[in-house]
């Protein structure tokens, strides 16, 4: 096909799909703009949930330390479970900065690098906030305990045995079936998807993808 | 309060008679990225709708088209990545030709041209269909330039090899 043929092809099929699309002209002129979906808006609100779960699990770990200061278990406890919190917080206030800073009017290549880093950086923050939760769940357990009335104290080296004997393996497992499956590209989907893996992979496939992109 | 909602009106006003103006931008772009009816109503309905967020901070200053290629290429672009919504509108190739195909058509031969073409297009990764949609709007070096956040030196490489490309395989 040489150039002309071309250019002749792409209008016929130009006009193909106008006719096709005219229908679609009703919503702009019936004035629904607003209603259109928004892929980035179910991450915005999941961030939300997400500050608002930081939020009450640092209201819980500082309920727990600071009238217990002299007791060292739900000092640690109420510690490590504040942190998770401020940690949980920060990185959706962060993801919800990194989204408010798309501006759709910029080049296409600075666009699409800052959405993949958007993901990489959601997709990171999701597995963070997940595997900590191996170890976590003893140190929140005793804080909810300490704060409902339930003193868990006596009971916490017997449960503080349990928890390292799940959560490490539990740990390593992750880390190791996630090497694994990475090394064996294509059957990796459904235990990546759990961890958020292939949002890091697609992520990085596409900054690479910009990267030659940009290159060649 | 009256003189806010008189400026909005304004605004809308004026965002609608340059849509309208353009629109052959918005469906050229969601028709580029979507094979499926569905999907390019729902792509070009969310061009609109970025377009019209986007627009209290247009500059007047600069061309109306090469701000609107851009937003509606980064939305198109994100839009295809999402695979939750290629899956969902997934249908076989041969059924999206019958979208394209007329009816009425004389020339066999011109026919065939725009079903190849079309599926040339689908064949491209998104990034270079974006290339290859500017180069057939017949944009200048400089403008895609813009649009695509490449140098000018970049994009005639590009295309050079774009060129090469459509000859060998169309």
């Amino acid at each position: 096909m040489d150039t002309d043929e071309l250019k002749a092809a792409w209008q016929a099929l130009e006009r193909r799909m106008a006719q096709h699309d005219q229908l679609s002209l009703h919503l702009f002129r019936e004035g629904r703009l607003e209603k259109a979906r928004h892929s980035l808006r179910p991450l915005f609100w999941g961030q939300i949930a997400q500050i608002v779960f930081g939020v009450a699990m640092t209201v819980l770990g500082v309920s727990c330390w600071t009238p217990h200061r002299d007791l060292p278990v739900l000092l640690v406890s109420g510690i490590l479970v504040h942190a998770y919190g401020v940690a949980t917080t920060a990185m959706a206030g962060i993801t919800l900065g990194l989204i408010g800073l798309i501006d759709y009017s910029a080049p296409v290549l600075t666009i699409q690098r800052h959405l993949a880093r958007l993901r990489r950086f959601y997709a990171c923050n999701g597995m963070i906030a997940g595997l900590s939760w191996w170890l976590l769940w003893l140190p929140f357990v005793i804080a909810l305990g300490a704060v409902v009335g339930g003193n868990l104290t006596p009971a916490a080296p017997g449960m503080l045995v349990v928890c390292l004997a799940i959560g490490i393996p539990g740990l390593i497992a992750s880390a190791w079936i996630h090497r694994v499956r990475r090394r064996r590209a294509g059957s990796e989907a459904c235990f990546q998807d759990a961890l958020g893996g292939s949002s890091i992979r697609r992520s990085q496939r596409v900054l690479d993808e910009l990267s030659r992109f940009e290159r060649e | 309060m009256e003189r806010v909602a008189d400026m909005a009106e304004h605004t809308r006003q004026g965002f609608a008679e340059q849509l309208e103006r353009h629109r052959g931008i918005v469906f050229k772009v969601a028709g580029t990225y979507c094979r499926n009816p569905d999907d390019r109503a729902e792509l070009a309905q969310e061009i609109a709708s970025r377009l019209w967020q986007a627009y209290p901070r247009f500059d007047p200053a600069r061309p109306f088209s090469t701000w609107m290629y851009r937003i509606a290429l980064n939305v198109a672009i994100s839009f295809v990545r999402d695979d939750s919504q290629r899956r969902r509108h997934a249908i076989p190739l041969d059924d999206q030709l019958h979208d394209i195909a007329d009816p009425h058509a004389t020339d066999p031969q011109a026919e065939q041209q725009v079903r190849i073409l079309h599926r040339f297009i689908h064949a491209q990764a998104p990034l270079d269909r974006a290339l290859l949609l500017l180069y057939l709007e017949d944009r200048s070096y400089r403008e895609m330039s813009e649009i695509l956040g490449i140098s000018e030196t970049n994009v005639a490489t590009k295309i050079s090899r774009l060129k090469q490309r459509i000859r060998n395989e169309l």
